[in-house]
């Protein structure tokens, strides 16, 4: 049975997000969700410089380990890669809040949507493709949801005594900043364009970004340049190298072949 | 959005008090279409106005005249216990309406003219004195006219009814046309005290019949509010079934109005019932009913027992264990039964009214987050706002009134997993980039 939480990717994608989703997600769940009065956010506390490292275990649960006990997944609706791209996992039911209380609601896994962002907690910077895609993603979903920006909370609001740094920002702030995307007072997101600009006014648009699923010529050249097999297929090792080539350029790490990492392959031929 | 769950709920329980009371119609229209009760109560109805319970003269007389007695099939026959209003009363072929037009020119006609000699002389043995008086009058063929009416008046043997055409032809100062719309002012008066015992019975077996489909397919008003309350999906699902019905219905309603302005359908009270009429009609009360059941199991509502009954207790005292337990939703059966005693035609207009109030209410909630345009003319952004607070005025006011389900749903639950907490996913194995699923969204078109 698909869950209740069906529109998530549309919301999201609507708002200019890049959106992927984990397989099944529509029938995960620990049960459907109750009726949604809010958004928790939290990080997952794990340092490492990759993209999503947690998604397995959001997905199959926590295994126990000194400190922290075994819970069954899905422990978070949506995951948030450093590179700003959300991750679907559940339509249904997560264990992602626990004991707590958050404008009068306490059911927190029943009544509130969960999102892991990908962070250590101990200081490690947001990188602003991240946060920024946190701000306009809580923002989609209260407003699909019709509910104002004082419904999202940090986990260490709703649970100050068991969690009281997760996540490692400033919530009001945070707040602030989702009100300014819901009110429309926030500038527009930055979508990447489709096509490399043109390298003078009147010549024709340069190469086409790339992403995972497209094939062709232009894959073909882009395996070529980052040494992996070449096979002209887009698929899932193509953009492994990528990401790792964008973060050795210190680009975002996001496995999408634009304008700006189309520039950095160049320096390669 | 706050206000367009609460009537989301609403039409949901209200389509499925429809649902059910139609079920309950359905089948009471297929009893009736065997037992005719309409039939006899009509005949106790005219018993009482002629002032004959035990139906020995003018009651008989009125049943017997060729005016009447051409729609209904066979002899009259009357029975002994006419006069006690029983819930499935046999009509025994006797005509379920009489038009009042017959009504009154019956009564005229007895009155002036006496009444009619039958052909079979066994049948006038059983009241040779009466047919006996009235012989030499009923060869009479001039015209009745207002002082025969009144003779004949004066020789009725039933006083109270005699009184009563005789006042019906003193109001019309004499004129046959007003005396005969009196009297048939006076028939409809008591029709109307016929209908009402037949509502009645009706809604007494409806309440019965209801209590026993809701038991039997678990149709349990509090689950199903609670159940809509929680369950996006169900919820939209029902109320656009809800929408799809009363679009249907609208159709329908059409497509008849198209049918009758072309064929003039016959009066359907004064033709006499054949027995494929009958057939008809219980074969549509199947018809109605299959629909209506139909509709029910695709619902996707907590409706039966595909769960089964969870409850603990042992023997003879099982059932009254188990609605303890509260395995038994009895409160909600009985909810739902009564509900269906107000009947398929008021829920349909509920259904319709509310209907109208959540299109009117429903909310911005799929407003695009992009859509800065709107968002920055202040024109609009302060209509869209002053909208937004007609549209929670509107909703609070329904809030109110659906109280009763707002206030068994509203409560914070908590549940056995409301306090397991994974937010620290863990050092578990970690998922490489390659293991990352495909996306979308982000670049430009």
């Amino acid at each position: 049975m698909r869950y209740s939480l069906i529109w998530l990717p549309n919301a999201l994608k609507e708002a200019g997000l890049h959106v992927r989703l984990v397989d099944n997600w529509e029938t995960r769940g620990r049960g459907d969700v109750g009726r949604i009065e809010g958004v928790i956010c939290h990080h997952t506390a794990v340092a490492s410089t990759k993209p999503m490292p947690t998604l397995g275990s959001l997905i199959n649960g926590r295994k126990a380990e000194p400190g922290l006990s075994a819970v069954a997944g899905p422990l978070a609706q949506l995951g948030l890669g450093r590179e700003g791209h959300f991750y679907v996992i559940a339509a249904g039911r997560c264990n992602h809040a626990g004991e707590g209380r958050w404008q009068g609601f306490t059911n927190g896994n029943a009544n509130f949507i969960g999102i892991e962002a990908e962070n250590d907690g101990k200081g490690e910077p947001w990188p602003p493709v991240q946060i920024e895609a946190y701000w306009r993603g809580v923002a989609a979903i209260l407003m699909h949801e019709g509910l104002d920006a004082s419904r999202c909370a940090g986990h260490k609001e709703y649970a100050p005594t068991r969690k009281p740094h997760d996540p490692n920002l400033d919530m009001n702030a945070f707040r602030i900043n989702v009100a300014k995307v819901m009110n429309g007072s926030a500038p527009l997101p930055e979508r990447i364009p489709p096509f490399d600009p043109p390298p003078e006014a009147g010549a024709p648009a340069g190469r086409a970004t790339l992403f995972r699923g497209n094939t062709g010529e232009l894959v073909f050249r882009l395996q070529s340049v980052l040494a992996i097999g070449t096979d002209g297929i887009f698929g899932s090792i193509t953009e492994a190298a990528v990401r790792e080539f964008q973060r050795q350029h210190g680009l975002t790490g996001d496995g999408i072949v634009g304008p700006f990492t189309w520039q950095a392959l160049d320096t390669l031929l | 959005m706050f206000g367009s769950w609460v009537l989301e709920v609403a039409i949901g329980v209200i389509f499925v008090f429809l649902v059910v009371s139609t079920i309950c119609a359905a089948i009471r229209e297929g009893i009736e279409a065997y037992t005719k009760t309409r039939a006899a109560y009509l005949e106790r109805g005219i018993r009482e106005m002629l002032h004959d319970p035990h139906c020995e003269d003018l009651a008989r007389k009125f049943y017997e005249h060729p005016l009447i007695y051409g729609l209904y099939a066979g002899e009259f026959i009357p029975s002994a216990d006419a006069m006690k209003i029983r819930s499935f009363a046999l009509g025994r072929g006797l005509p379920s309406y009489i038009p009042s037009q017959n009504f009154a020119a019956v009564m005229i006609d007895l009155a002036a003219r006496g009444s009619v000699p039958s052909s079979d002389n066994e049948t006038a043995a059983g009241d040779p004195g009466a047919v006996a008086a009235n012989e030499p009058r009923a060869l009479a063929t001039s015209p009745i006219t207002a002082q025969s009416l009144r003779t004949g008046i004066a020789e009725m043997e039933n006083q109270q009814v005699a009184r009563a055409i005789l006042s019906a032809l003193d109001l019309a100062q004499d004129d046959l046309n007003k005396t005969r719309l009196n009297l048939e002012a006076w028939y409809d008066a008591g029709m109307d005290r016929v209908s009402g015992w037949y509502k009645r019975s009706t809604q007494w077996i409806v309440f019965w019949l209801a209590l026993a489909i809701a038991g039997v397919l678990n149709v349990d008003t509090i689950g199903i509010a609670n159940f809509l309350y929680r369950n996006d999906t169900a919820r939209h699902a029902v109320v656009a079934e809800a929408e799809a019905t009363l679009e249907q219905a609208r159709k329908d309603a059409a497509l008849v109005q198209e049918k009758g302005s072309r064929t003039p359908t016959a009066p359907s009270g004064g033709a006499p019932i054949a027995e494929t009429e009958i057939a008809d009609a219980s074969r549509a009360a199947m018809n109605e009913y299959a629909q209506a059941r139909k509709k029910l199991d695709t619902l996707t509502l907590p409706i039966g027992w595909r769960e089964g009954i969870h409850c603990s207790g042992k023997g003879i005292w099982w059932l009254s264990e188990c609605v303890k337990q509260g395995s038994l939703p009895f409160l909600g059966w009985v909810m739902t039964a009564l509900a269906a005693t107000l009947g398929a035609p008021f829920w349909f207009d509920i259904l319709n009214k509310v209907m109208v109030i959540r299109s009117t209410v429903k909310p911005y909630e799929k407003s695009k987050p992009e859509g800065s345009e709107d968002r920055q003319n202040p024109d609009q952004s302060l209509t869209l706002a002053l909208r937004q607070v007609a549209a929670t005025a509107t909703a609070t006011g329904m809030m109110a009134q659906a109280g009763g389900i707002t206030a068994a749903t509203s409560a914070q639950e908590r549940d056995p997993e409301a306090n397991i907490d994974g937010c620290e996913p863990g050092n578990g194995p970690m998922t490489e980039d390659a293991e990352l699923p495909p996306g979308d969204g982000g670049v430009m078109r």
